[in-house]
This record gives structure tokens, C-alpha cells and sequence, in this order.
């Protein structure tokens, strides 16, 4: 991988703080980096007993990625699996004519490190100021065989890789731009209500040319749809990052095709 | 455990859904070859001797494994499961999709009256082959016959070889 920028979080001056006061608060509570998660409960961490989670947060390792930071790239030895625990991150694949293809977005509680032959199926890389969970795979593994419903859960998640993108080309099977940008806000809107956050206003962390790449759209035609969708007070663009659902059963029926 | 998986048939409508898994197993491949491959499959050759593609699903519907098969007679067994293509990705916890992976073609061969079933894969060394072999072995199955694979040289014009990708890997 090169250009990787992570840090570790010990150096995280507000999350020693945050443990500290903690840990004077309830001298008899066992800190864990866990115990501060905020997206526990939505990621394969959740049906773990206290006891269980600090085995896993034993072997787990805090990492911390500046925006637009490779996480890793495809094709790098894969020593760990990831689980996202604060950010946004986009996974792509790199076409055989080099062209990239923007695969999937994966937010807070989604699990990162499909692999193919020992090596990462995709790339990921951080939109924003990303947080994980990172996992040495073979020590995962071995603590799967000893804790069954952590691997259950796994199951469940499936690796979010894979699942975002059989969510592209089932978004991709749509055929007009409009059903296709409406379908992505959605799409974002209900994985935020998924993982605790807010539908609405839905929080585009990605670019408009990586929503572009990844409807298979021209970044043109994302913008003049964005645009379209306003002027018929669809949806209210708050900024440039930020768009309010402001007829919510009339955007449903576009992405159904209707 | 093995509730929280779900064998499906694929169908025309989730060929398109189970192409990023595909991709994942054999890299390179073209969405396009993978229709062109997998659409005749989907059509029986007769009601007596199916096939088709068996998918295995989270709760969520992602597709984690497939593999396809043929139920073809035999001068020995009468009736054989045949199944290969077998796709399974290297995810934590994989040993319960192989486990429910051959459960699901078990119940098939059973299903459909068949009295062996042969399991072909790759036979390379990848980690999944070896998984692979393992499963099977831990199963009940074991090595049976030999299948002998020669690459022939292909001219150009000579129509089949091309796959008539269209560029896209999506």
C-alpha cells in the first residue's frame, strides 16, 4: 500500500481524554476503546457479551485515515479485515484498461477486506476522516472457531464490499439517470436510518464525480439530475453536501421505476 | 447457524445481482460474459434432467456462494448431481458457506432422485480450492477419477474464443 496515513489512536489527544473521564467517572469499569464506539451497535461487534468483546478488542488495533488516504489498494497482501467505525470510505476495482470503477460507498459499522487469493478484491479509500477497527485476519479467524455468533453476525453483514456492490448492479439494472440518482439518495437515506444516523437530510460524503462513477452516469448528468430533482421540489439542497427529502413517497416512486 | 443462510435459485432477474461475486472468484471477468454464460444455464433441458444455479444468501439477500449444476445420467449411478463453477469467497466465517453450500446440493441430488454426486473445482493450489477439498472431504466425499485439462491454442477468427466483451467490468 503506499501513501497510507493512518495513525494510531493512542496519539488521539480527545479519545485518551474522553477514556480518561471515563475511567474517573467509574473506577471500577474496564475502558475499553470499545466501550466509546458509537457504531457497536451496528456492526458485528453487537451481539458480543463484555467478555467476548474484549477478547476481540484484544487483538484490535485503532486506525485513523485522513481524507482521501488509501486505506489499501487491490491486490495488497491482506493481513487484516476492518470494521469502519466512524467516516465514509469508497471501495473500487481497477479496470483491466485501467479506467477505476467505483464499486461502493461503506459507512460507520460496515465491515471492510474481501480477499481473493490472499490479496484485498478491492481498493478503499477514505472520502473523509475515517475511523476502523483494524483485525490481523488469521488472529480473527482463530477467535471465530471460539466465538460462533461472531461469526453468525459476520454472516449477516456479509463482507460490505460485496454487498454494496450486488447493490450497484441492482441500482445499475435501472434505466434512466433520474431512477438511478434517486435510487443512490435513498439508497444513502436508508443505510444512515440503518446505522443510527439520519435519513434526512442525507449526507453525501462522496464527490459528484464518484456518484458518477458509481450510477455509470457522466458527472454532468448527476449535476443537471440533482438540479432537475430541486426545481421540481423533489429534494432541497441545503449545501453542497447536504439534500433534504422534501417529497418522500414521489422519490420512492421514481426509484420503482414508476 | 446455518438458518442465517438461504439456498435460491438463481433466475434471470438476479443474474445480474450474482456478477460481483463472480468478478470476485475470477477477476477480469466481464458482466457481459458472465450473462452470455450463466442465461442458458437457467433453461432446463428437460423437467426430468435439470439445471441451473444454486445461490446461498444472507438474511439480508446478499449472495455469499453459488455454484451450478446438471442432474445427467450415468452407465454407473443411473442418475448423477454434477455440480462445479462452485464460487465462494474468502470471507470470515466461509466454513459455514461451504457447509451450507454443500448442504444445498445435497439436498437437490436428493431431491431430484440422484444416486452420487461429483464435485468438480479448479484443483489449483488457491486457498479456496484447498478449503474447498477439505469441506468436501470432512463431508463424506473423496477423490474419485481423473479429469485431464489441455489449453488449446486458439486462432484468431475462429469465432468462439472471443468473448465479445464489452470493455466494461461492471
Amino acid at each position: 500500500m503506499q501513501g497510507s496515513a493512518y495513525r494510531d489512536d493512542s496519539r488521539d489527544v480527545v479519545s485518551r481524554f474522553s477514556l480518561a473521564a471515563r475511567a474517573a467517572a467509574h473506577p471500577l469499569h474496564l475502558v475499553s476503546p470499545c466501550d466509546a464506539c458509537r457504531a457497536r451497535e451496528f456492526s458485528a461487534c453487537a451481539s458480543l457479551t463484555s467478555e467476548e468483546q474484549s477478547r476481540l478488542a484484544a487483538i484490535m488495533r485503532t486506525i485513523n485515515i485522513e481524507a482521501h488516504r488509501p486505506i489499501f489498494d487491490e491486490s495488497d497482501a491482506a493481513e487484516y479485515v476492518y470494521t469502519i467505525t466512524g467516516g465514509t470510505v469508497k471501495v473500487y476495482k481497477i479496470l483491466g484498461d485501467g479506467r477505476r470503477q467505483i464499486t461502493g460507498f461503506l459507512f460507520a459499522g460496515d465491515f471492510l477486506g474481501l480477499i481473493h487469493n490472499e490479496a484485498y478484491a478491492y481498493s478503499a479509500e477514505a472520502l473523509v476522516p475515517t475511523t476502523l477497527c483494524r483485525f490481523p485476519r488469521r488472529r480473527l479467524e482463530a477467535l471465530l472457531i471460539e466465538i460462533p455468533h461472531l461469526e453468525q453476525r459476520l454472516l449477516a453483514m456479509a463482507s460490505h464490499e460485496l454487498a454494496a456492490a450486488q447493490d450497484q448492479m441492482v441500482l445499475l439494472g435501472r434505466k434512466s439517470a433520474r431512477e438511478r440518482v434517486v435510487s443512490f439518495i435513498l439508497m444513502l437515506s436508508d443505510s444512515a436510518t440503518r446505522h443510527g444516523r439520519p435519513g434526512d437530510p442525507v449526507f453525501l460524503a462522496m464527490s459528484r464525480s464518484d456518484i458518477a462513477d458509481y450510477l455509470g452516469l457522466t458527472t454532468e448528468t448527476v449535476s443537471r439530475t440533482v438540479t432537475l430533482l430541486k426545481k421540481k421540489g423533489l429534494i432541497e439542497l441545503l449545501d453542497e453536501k447536504r439534500i433534504r427529502l422534501s417529497r418522500m413517497s414521489a422519490l420512492r416512486e421514481i426509484a420503482e421505476g414508476f | 447457524m446455518a438458518d442465517t443462510l438461504t439456498a435460491r435459485l438463481l433466475d434471470r432477474r438476479t443474474i445480474d445481482k450474482a456478477y460481483p461475486l463472480v468478478r470476485n472468484i475470477v477477476p477480469g471477468m466481464t458482466a457481459a460474459r458472465w450473462t452470455r454464460f450463466v442465461r442458458p444455464i437457467l433453461v432446463p433441458r428437460s423437467p426430468d434432467w435439470p439445471r441451473g444455479v444454486m445461490t446461498i444468501q444472507n438474511v439480508a439477500g446478499y449472495i455469499l456462494s453459488l455454484f451450478a449444476f446438471e442432474v445427467r445420467a450415468d452407465l454407473h449411478e443411473s442418475r448423477i448431481f454434477y455440480m462445479d463453477h462452485i464460487m465462494i469467497p474468502d470471507l470470515p466465517g466461509r466454513a459455514t458457506i461451504w457447509a451450507s453450500t454443500i448442504g444445498a446440493a445435497e439436498r437437490l441430488a436428493e431431491m431430484n432422485g440422484c444416486r452420487a454426486i461429483r464435485a468438480e473445482f479448479r484443483g489449483g493450489s488457491e486457498r479456496s480450492d484447498r478449503d474447498l477439498l477439505t469441506s468436501l472431504e470432512s463431508s463424506g466425499y473423496s477423490l474419485a477419477g481423473v479429469r485431464a485439462f489441455k489449453r488449446l491454442e486458439v486462432t484468431s477468427g475462429s469465432g468462439s474464443a472471443g468473448d465479445g466483451s464489452d470493455g466494461v467490468t461492471r
